[in-house]
């Protein structure tokens, strides 16, 4: 039996008379990468803030059962008063990480992204959007967290930059962590992921295995609205 | 993620922000210049007495863009604060800038107080106008730290100011027909409730009029509204969400 990393019951978040989010009941596994699917709107992002407690639940409940969690948000930004390599110093202050080791582990993770660490002594605010997301894949991978959340893992970055993250992900699969991919590029995510979650409008559509599915696509189009307004043409 | 190293990484971030923020660093260079000024110009007791009002000042310029562009710019949607953090972050932002004005003035008034009593020069009501000015800067912090969750950048200090600009304006321009107000809030006592009630309220918009009159009632009255806004501070931050704009 898999054995769940992230449990959440019938989270439901609402802003005014908006219900950004319903009643949404799914669950991770340990060691997969899974897809977050849905439209624009539909409440990807609500659902993945509610989690890492950027925002409140009205009501619902999720259980974590997980020591380290990561997250690269789709936009990164940070504060314009600090440099990266204060950002880094920060980070390893507050995760309790040794000098040495992170000093280490920065050269390795830079490499491995393909980042110059030459920009570190710059405002990362400064940097272009691609090099932003990839600082902060970076600031995440420092802390070696169980279970990364990635919204949008491939915007704002070039071809080679994309490749480098999917071999990234895949390379994390491997070393047993657990991810939480949030896309419209479903192209991208078939390559990597094992699960799916499909959300439409605030309400979990579909949940499964995508081995002993169809494509990724398929599952988009039949669990959403985009597949319901296809089927009357 | 440890409690202490927690605060640890808060106080590097703030401080970073403190040290580094242009506007804190002129409204010092300028308070200081002023100083200086009035001491060769006039006299030391004259630049004391102007440190002792104008003090407070500084915790409301440090408390300038506390928390609405952090908020709203999604800085806060970092690793550092998952799970809540960024409450505790903005939190002890604020008492940070508070922290940063009271000891700098309180920096200042130690030079001021040695070189004081160095030269007979020191009065000791200056510590209870001194400790007046301590509460007077919390009251800027309290109310600055709220007014930002609504202005941006450092218009919530700017408000102040313009609401103290506006009062004096109104005070010169309707001197003759409101005779009675400006007179009262001058007297050496007030009578009455409404006097009371009167100063409170030109206190609340001019705090730096309790140093002057160090009454129990002004000292109370202006302590529970600085505990007043600190709360509605607390209460904010507390039920904050990084919602998207």
């Amino acid at each position: 039996m898999r054995e769940s990393l992230l449990k959440a019951e019938r989270l439901s978040k609402r802003f005014g008379a908006v219900e950004a989010v319903s009643e949404a009941t799914f669950e991770i596994y340990q060691g997969a990468i899974t897809a977050f699917l849905g439209e624009n709107g539909a409440g990807k992002t609500t659902v993945l803030k509610l989690v890492l407690g950027f925002l409140r639940l009205d009501s619902g409940r999720f259980s974590w059962a997980v020591r380290r969690i990561g997250y690269v948000p789709e936009r990164p930004a940070f504060f314009p008063w600090l440099r990266a390599d204060q950002f880094l110093q920060a980070t390893a202050r507050a995760f309790g990480l040794s000098g040495r080791e992170a000093a280490a582990d920065i050269d390795s993770i830079c490499r491995r992204l393909s980042f110059d660490p030459s920009l570190l002594n710059r405002e990362v605010q400064t940097y272009s959007p691609g090099n932003q997301k990839k600082f902060s894949y970076l600031q995440n991978l420092f802390v070696r967290p169980d279970f990364l959340i990635v919204d949008e893992p491939f915007s704002a970055l070039d071809p080679s930059g994309i490749k480098g993250i999917r071999e990234l992900l895949l390379d994390l699969r491997a070393k047993g962590k657990t991810l939480l991919l949030s896309s419209h590029l479903l192209s991208e995510l078939e390559k990597v992921c094992d699960e799916y979650i499909i959300i439409k409008s605030g309400r979990i559509t579909a949940q499964g295995a995508l081995s002993s599915q169809p494509s990724l696509e398929t599952l988009f189009f039949r669990y959403t609205t985009i597949g319901q307004a296809r089927s009357l043409f | 993620m440890s409690f202490g190293n927690r605060l640890a990484v808060d106080a590097f971030i703030i401080g970073r922000k403190l040290l580094t923020s242009r506007t804190n660093g002129l409204a010092l260079a300028g308070f200081l210049v002023l100083l200086g000024c009035l001491w060769v110009a006039d006299s030391f007791l004259v630049s004391f007495s102007a440190f002792l009002y104008l003090s407070p000042f500084l915790c409301l310029f440090f408390s300038q863009d506390m928390i609405h562009d952090e908020v709203h710019s999604a800085c806060l949607e970092n690793l550092l604060f998952l799970e809540g953090r960024f409450c505790t972050y903005l939190f002890c932002k604020a008492a940070a800038a508070a922290a940063a004005g009271l000891g700098t003035s309180l920096l200042l008034f130690s030079g001021f107080a040695a070189y004081g009593l160095a030269t007979g020069q020191f009065a000791v009501q200056a510590l209870g106008k001194f400790a007046a000015g301590i509460l007077v800067g919390a009251y800027y912090a309290a109310v600055a730290g709220f007014l930002s969750f609504f202005l941006k950048a450092g218009s919530n200090v700017l408000i102040i100011l313009l609401g103290q600009a506006l009062l004096f304006a109104g005070f010169l321009l309707t001197a003759s027909q409101r005779m009675g107000l400006v007179e009262r809030l001058t007297a050496a006592t007030l009578p009455g409730l409404r006097a009371k009630l009167e100063f409170l309220a030109v206190s609340s918009l001019l705090p730096n009029i309790v140093i002057a009159r160090r009454a129990w009632f002004s000292i109370l009255g202006l302590g529970g509204m600085a505990a007043l806004f600190l709360g509605l501070l607390a209460w904010k931050v507390k039920t904050l969400e990084l919602k998207m704009k």
